[in-house]
């Protein structure tokens, strides 16, 4: 084929195509999810897929929480994610002999009904190289006023240390759960009987509580987080009932501060561009978190590139390997054909699902993506080579190619020049029509969990959330998006395959 | 012998396509008698099997009659519901000999079972009755009665179109359409097809619209000739006259290129161009772009039919 | 040799946009069409039937043989260490009763002992050429870790088997009944609103996990709408045959939603093939009713081809099952090799694999042998037509 001609099929093919309805929405489609797929890196960060596997990146996010804009639908609003960084922070350093103490103070805005999850501190980071010199930390929530409510201040650690890597979350501590217990007791909603006042501390306060039966049920089921940013008294000002403020807590909405005080010896250094705080919503993001607190959405995002990588490497490999094995199938002719035939057949008979899995586990029960591929190559190719054998066959007969023959041309030549460019728009309709049944496979084997867990991939995803029992949990968000982002991509695919189909439908294949 | 076995007058069918309608039927009229043969010849795409196909009342769709009347043994059928038409006229007044070549058979089915479903259909016929039926008919063209028991693919070419023409006259029916019969048969299987037809006419006495493209085959064996050209009969007439003095130059033409043994022919002539598109046929004459002899007023108005000679019809400015 | 152009064609266009959960395999119906032909000049029905059979047990052997060249190397690694805490249990009563740790040759010896009992000491092949033969005549024994509350395998596979056999032929005949229903009507009028709709849900169907819209299923009966009991669906085990076909409910409508769209789909492919057909004229013209048009002469035309398709649906749709009856927690095979796969029980999983083989390639020679059986042109010898 000469390069004008070769343009010109071009031409004519993309003047048929576009009148494409499906084929068109298609291809735009398909662009989207190559520029999502390539763009994944830039638009998140691109050590994305290592933190993917290791808690200690999510700790800071709520674990299965819905997408925030699930607030839309229900009666309570609940919290979404807040996080903020040193620069959100108003910062203050005091020298006190030979420490230094660091006072970092922010403002949070709690306009919802269900308050946050957690409060997390993490990513300090000192250069202390003795047990004695960690950073030492104290915090404490500023509560809008309410009315009867004599102390809007709220300690909630007393001291604690956090030393390099190391994560403060909040709602999990003793001692601020002892240190709300205390702040309800100041405030009169919390009664202890016949015990001076000046006998309780908030270090054992949780003795006179545990005395009381009722009362120490209520306690400890009690969520801390809901009462420090719950109301203490009516409209009037008078206290509320204590099962009302632990168990049923109404949200006092309104702008809270948050006052770290974090206290090193002076001859440390301690760094905070990683510094965060985080309110952990109840909620999250546009998809929600999964059990161990990674976003959906980020995993949707970066499933994209495996499911690309995979669907189109499966179909464009095994569709060439098909036409090859097929082309010279038919070629040959004689007992070679016989041959190739049989072991197609062979090949055809095998269980698709088992064999996979039984290949997964031969190479170490986890594959990686080339093995993947490689794997999904060997049971993907007999149809195409079928079909190419039967229309290169048809093809072989026609006058055109036996004059090219009785002229001398090679078998190569025959082959390449007469056979091969026939057969490539079948080619192209059969690659895109391959693609969904490739990341069914790859998902299919993902959810068994025969993937590498280097991959992020929308079958893994589903996994997860099989593991984590998330449909019978009601965790929608969990399942749905990754298989509606399956068979999206199918769906893509499907679409351009039938068109293409269409357009460059070989005459042999209507002949 | 009063009625005639088919009269048909002013017959239109068009199909309705999405670029509007194909006149492959335009104005059609011609009386077929009893016992006669009707020869339809035309270049392929000029609506002769079109024509066919609306005799029967089942113009292919997207197919509709918009006008005319066909008259079958004086019934008229333009009009009749679909029920009417399949359960008293189809096959039982008028009925049709497909090409064998086509894939006429159901491929499931044996040879008998689908003779004898008319017999069924229309008559309420028992198996075994219709099957001797069947077999009688067999007889007829020559054929082995047990192959009522074969499927298609154990036949030959020859004995498959036996086999639909056995079928086609299993009603007894008015009139038989017999729908290129012949072609897709080599030499010898045609003449062989040929000849039962032409016995077939003489011991059943047939009323026969014999359809084909090949004009030699209709001197043998119709009374009457009707060349067709882009959905209009152009000339009408007794075989000899129509093939000894064509009148219009389309059938002039048609015959310049038909080889012949006898006369000494220096190269065989063609028909310059194409069949018109019948979406957008030329105006006047159809014929005028490819006619030799067109004048102004074959561009303008359309010619009507005129009588040349007794019973001999065409459609001519020249004439 | 007879080359039904059209009904492959049909079939081929179908079947691409047929979803098959793996690879489709779209011209095994060239294949069918044209060897059987090809194969069996001149050979009688019975003898066809035979043929076919003693092709696919050779078939089947080769398969057991590839999937046990590849298993050994599985269960070698189980039995490895497997002789290796037997040896440490031993030493540990030998500590006991002599007051002293064994020799090292004891302990040699005693590895040895126990590795020429599980036949570790043959060679490879040797160890895969059993493995093969006792496979594939059955002898599937016991396996390591006790799967559905037994160690004999074939206990294991029966009950899951029969419960998998339930779930699938309900659905199956659900779905071969609404697919050609629908297909056939969708073909008498070809670009209707019904037609348009089959097509759409064909290829939105073509690219969906059955097993997600299983997890989809729970979630919205199970969990939102509260019809059924979660823990219908949470355990694997049901008390009682009510219980049990309510736990059927949900993946029976799973699979039926999955596949119906696509099987209707097909049919109506090879229906509109057929109905181009010059018979369908002709019968139309012989003033055959139009029910007994299509419903006869039109289906039965068709049925060669679309029995076929089925059953490469089925067989397409078995990867699929697989892991849907995991959602689902439904006791059967597909979720016998989940928990075999958990267990690392190999010899079970081996002997899944050769159940499915079965299933696959009996399915295929059914296929072929009722194309054969529907198709006259196959069944009757061919010599005749060209």
């Amino acid at each position: 084929m000469r390069w004008v001609d070769f343009k010109d099929s071009v031409r004519r093919f993309w003047e048929d195509f576009k009148h494409q309805k499906a084929g068109i929405t298609g291809l735009i489609l398909l662009i989207l999810l190559v520029v999502l797929a390539i763009g994944a890196p830039y638009m998140t960060s691109p050590d994305v897929p290592v933190k993917w596997q290791t808690g200690v990146a999510w700790i800071t996010n709520p674990k299965n929480a819905p997408p925030s804009w699930e607030n839309y639908f229900t009666s309570q609003t609940r919290a979404v994610q807040a996080e903020y960084t040193i620069t959100n922070m108003h910062v203050q350093t005091i020298k006190n002999g030979t420490y230094t103490i660091y006072k970092l103070s922010l403002t949070y805005n709690m306009k919802y009904d269900v308050p946050p999850a957690d409060i997390v501190v993490m990513g300090l980071h000192s250069n202390a190289t003795n047990p004695k010199q960690v950073p030492q930390v104290q915090m404490a929530l500023v509560r809008p006023p309410e009315k009867g409510v004599k102390d809007n201040r709220l300690n909630l650690i007393s001291q604690i240390t956090l030393p390099n890597n190391n994560a403060i979350q909040v709602a999990h501590l003793d001692q601020t759960r002892n240190h709300v217990l205390y702040w309800l007791y100041l405030n009169g909603v919390l009664k202890i009987p016949n015990v001076p006042p000046s006998m309780i501390t908030p270090d054992n306060i949780n003795m006179f509580v545990m005395t009381n039966t009722t009362l120490y049920q209520m306690v400890a089921a009690m969520d801390s987080m809901r009462v420090m940013f719950g109301r203490l008294t009516d409209s009037n000002g008078n206290p509320l009932p204590i099962e009302k403020v632990i168990s049923t807590p109404q949200s006092l909405k309104g702008t809270y501060g948050l006052v770290i005080t974090i206290t090193v010896p002076s001859n440390v250094k301690v760094d905070f561009t990683n510094f965060k705080v985080a309110f952990v919503g109840r909620t999250y993001g546009l998809l929600g978190t999964d059990q161990y607190g990674r976003p959906i959405a980020l995993g949707i995002l970066w499933g994209t590139r495996v499911a690309l990588a995979i669907g189109l490497a499966v179909a464009i490999t095994s569709v060439l390997i098909g036409i090859l094995i097929g082309v010279t199938s038919a070629y040959l002719g004689g007992w070679a054909d016989e041959a190739i035939q049989r072991f197609t057949e062979f090949m055809m008979t095998l269980p698709v699902l088992p064999m996979l899995i039984l290949l997964s586990l031969y190479f170490g029960g986890r594959v990686n993506l080339t093995q993947l591929v490689f794997f999904l190559v060997i049971f993907g190719w007999m149809g195409t080579s079928k079909v190419a054998r039967s229309m290169a066959l048809q093809i072989k007969e026609q006058t055109y190619v036996e004059a090219a023959r009785a002229l001398g041309a090679s078998t190569g030549r025959v082959v390449f020049k007469h056979i091969v460019p026939q057969l490539l728009p079948y080619a192209f309709a059969s690659i895109a029509l391959s693609v969904p049944g490739a990341i069914l496979s790859e998902a299919g084997l993902s959810f068994l969990g025969l993937t590498s867990q280097n991959l992020i991939t929308w079958g893994q995803m589903l996994n997860t959330a099989h593991q984590n029992g998330a449909t019978i949990n009601g965790y929608w968000w969990q399942v749905i998006p990754p298989g509606l982002a399956i068979s999206f991509v199918g769906l893509v695919f499907v679409l351009l395959g039938v068109s293409l189909d269409t357009v460059l439908n070989p005459r042999l294949k209507r002949a | 012998m009063t009625t005639n076995a088919l009269e048909v007058k002013n017959l239109k069918m068009y199909y309705f396509t999405s670029r509007g309608p194909v006149k492959a039927v335009d104005d059609i009229s011609f009386t077929l008698k009893r016992g006669e043969v009707l020869g339809l010849a035309g270049e392929s795409g000029c609506g002769k099997s079109s024509l066919g196909f609306t005799l029967l009342g089942m113009p292919t769709p997207p197919g509709k009659i918009i006008g005319g009347s066909i008259k079958v043994d004086g019934r008229e059928i333009v009009g009749l519901p679909e029920d009417v038409l399949r359960k008293e006229i189809r096959w039982e007044k008028i009925s049709m000999i497909f090409q064998g070549a086509m894939n006429a058979m159901n491929p499931v089915y044996t040879v008998g079972y689908q003779m004898i479903e008319p017999l069924i259909y229309h008559k309420g016929m028992d198996q075994d009755e219709a099957l001797e039926r069947a077999q009688k008919y067999l007889e007829l063209v020559g054929l082995d009665p047990e192959i009522v028991y074969r499927y298609p693919h154990e036949l030959s070419g020859g004995m498959k179109q036996r086999v639909i023409i056995a079928t086609a006259l299993l009603m007894e029916p008015t009139v038989v359409i017999a729908d290129e019969p012949t072609t897709a048969l080599d030499v010898i299987v045609q003449a062989q097809i040929i000849n039962l037809m032409k016995r077939l006419k003489k011991e059943l006495n047939l009323s026969m619209i014999f359809i084909t493209h090949d004009l030699s085959i209709l001197a043998e064996i119709s009374d009457k000739i009707a060349i067709m050209y882009a959905g209009k009969i152009v000339e009408l007439g007794p075989s000899e006259k129509v093939y000894y003095e064509p009148a219009h130059p389309y059938t002039q033409k048609l015959l310049a290129a038909i080889p012949r043994l006898h006369e000494d022919v220096d190269r065989l002539e063609f028909i310059p161009g194409q069949p018109p598109n019948l979406l957008n046929p030329p105006k006047g004459c159809r014929f005028n772009p490819r006619c030799p002899y067109a004048m102004q007023i074959c561009k303008e108005q359309e010619p009507e039919l005129k009588e040349v000679d007794k019973d001999h019809y065409a459609a001519c400015w020249l004439l | 040799m007879f080359i039904l152009t059209n009904v492959y064609i049909c079939a081929f266009f179908g079947e691409n946009y047929l979803k098959f959960n793996w690879q489709v395999k779209p011209v095994r119906l060239a294949w069918i069409s044209n060897v059987p032909g090809g194969d069996r000049m001149g050979m009688s029905f019975g003898k066809y039937v035979a043929y076919r059979t003693v092709n696919a047990i050779i078939i089947l052997f080769l398969a057991v043989l590839l999937m046990s060249a590849l298993f050994t190397k599985l269960a070698t690694i189980q039995l490895e260490s497997q002789v290796q805490s037997t040896v440490v249990q031993e030493a540990r009563t030998y500590a006991q009763q002599h007051g002293i740790p064994p020799t090292k040759e004891w302990l040699d010896q005693r590895t040895k002992y126990w590795e020429h009992y599980y036949g570790l000491d043959q060679p490879y092949w040797k160890r895969t050429w059993r493995y093969t033969v006792d496979t594939f005549f059955f002898k599937w024994g016991q396996s390591i870790v006790p799967v559905f509350g037994t160690h004999d395998i074939k206990q294991q596979i029966w009950s899951a088997l029969l419960r998998t056999i339930l779930l699938f032929t309900t659905a199956e005949i659900l779905v071969i009944i609404i697919g050609l229903g629908l297909g056939v009507k969708s073909a008498q009028k070809p670009g209707s609103l019904l037609d348009r709709t089959i097509s759409i849900l064909a290829m939105l169907t073509t690219s969906l996990p059955m097993w997600w819209l299983g997890m989809l299923m729970i979630l919205l009966f199970v969990v939102y709408l509260g019809w059924l009991p979660i823990t219908l669906y949470s355990q694997v085990e049901v008390n009682g045959v009510a219980n049990l076909l309510k736990k059927m409910s949900l993946p029976v409508l799973t699979i039926v939603i999955n596949l119906f769209g696509g099987w209707a789909w097909t049919t109506r492919n090879i229906m509109i093939g057929t109905m181009q057909e010059d018979f369908i004229m002709v019968a139309r013209a012989k003033g055959v009713p139009e029910r007994k048009v299509i419903y006869g002469h039109a289906l039965k035309a068709s049925a060669p081809p679309i029995i076929t398709m089925i059953i490469f649906g089925l067989i397409g749709s078995l990867s699929g099952a697989i892991i849907t009856e995991i959602v689902f927690n439904w006791p059967g095979m597909g979720r016998l090799y989940w928990q075999a796969l958990q267990m690392n029980a190999v010899k079970t999983m081996m002997a899944l694999n050769y159940m499915f083989a079965i299933l696959t390639v009996f399915s295929m020679v059914l296929a072929d042998v009722l194309y054969a059986y529907l198709d006259p042109r196959v069944r009757i010898g061919a010599a005749a037509s060209s």
